[in-house]
């Protein structure tokens, strides 16, 4: 196959940009989910009871 | 499992199947190109990407507009969303476009209408999606977003038709492009449609996965807010 270096550059390039954003959207979501239940665990004891931190904040 | 989250397990699992599919399609059965030869066995996945990289831009338009009459927030996480993955579909344009222009034209880059043309619109929604987290004023980001979401959606048809009403080095679109522009052997339509729909559920995932995360922020800075309001209250 002639210029093979030239197309595996190109679908290698595909998957890294994929998986480089899978990994952005991973890591974005684990760190939003520490800190709404960081958060939600002080407003409940704030509040005084449990983990009630989530009532009344709409999803 | 929810109900979303099985609809995202599913569109992932179609999406890498019909991938692969593609990729096997487009390396291994549809036959080299007449006059480029295998290096056009790039433009699979090169075209397959910026189609749904379109689509996700006019999605941005759509809800820019829509966030801007209602002032709805939701309409602006689906923007943000859809901008985010349309910036990395068009990421796989612009860097899998010079992989094949300097074996196909003996240069990495040239200054054509509808390259500049998809650099410009690829560093309007690059500012449209990290710019948003330097206005401080929560009130006024959204809008802006959205201006700025409305100029970028506006720029995809002159993208598309540069070709067409400029000279440029780039070849003139494959679909609606005209007697030469297209491609003939039923394997090589099979391999590109493999790849659009791949990338288009691919989309959806992300998009998907994206508004439910801008979701969760916006339910943090609330949360945020409700802490202060207790702390300040103590």
């Amino acid at each position: 196959m002639k210029h093979f270096e030239f197309i595996i550059a190109a679908y290698t390039v595909v998957w890294i940009v994929l998986a480089c954003y899978i990994f952005i959207l991973i890591r974005r979501n684990k760190r939003l989910s520490d800190q709404v239940d960081e958060l939600s665990e002080r407003i409940g004891d704030l509040e005084g009871g449990g983990s009630g931190g989530d009532a009344g904040v709409e999803g | 499992m929810s109900k979303k989250t099985a609809i995202q397990g599913f569109l992932l699992g179609a999406a890498f199947v019909i991938l692969e599919a593609a990729l096997i399609w487009a390396l291994g059965v549809a036959p080299p190109d007449k006059g480029q030869g295998d290096l056009q066995r790039i433009f699979y996945f090169h075209l397959g990407s910026i189609w749904p990289g379109f689509l996700a831009f006019f999605y941005v338009l759509y809800a820019s507009i829509r966030y801007l009459i209602s002032r709805d927030i939701r309409w602006d996480e689906g923007a943000l969303a859809s901008g985010e993955v349309g910036l990395a579909f068009s990421t796989i344009v612009l860097t899998t476009g010079p992989i094949w222009a300097k074996p196909a034209w003996g240069v990495w880059w040239v200054w054509d209408a509808r390259l500049a043309s998809m650099l410009v619109l690829w560093l309007i929604f690059f500012g449209y999606v990290n710019l948003r987290e330097y206005i401080d004023d929560e009130s006024k980001r959204p809008r802006i977003s959205a201006v700025l979401g409305v100029i970028g959606g506006c720029m995809v048809p002159f993208v598309y038709m540069s070709t067409r009403w400029f000279k440029t080095q780039h070849p003139e679109p494959v679909i609606g492009g005209g007697e030469k522009s297209g491609i003939d052997d039923p394997n090589m339509v099979m391999a590109l449609v493999l790849a659009l729909v791949g990338f288009t559920l691919l989309y959806l995932l992300f998009a998907s996965l994206g508004r439910q995360l801008h979701g969760e922020r916006n339910r943090l800075s609330r949360l945020k807010a409700r802490l202060h309001a207790l702390e300040e209250g103590e």
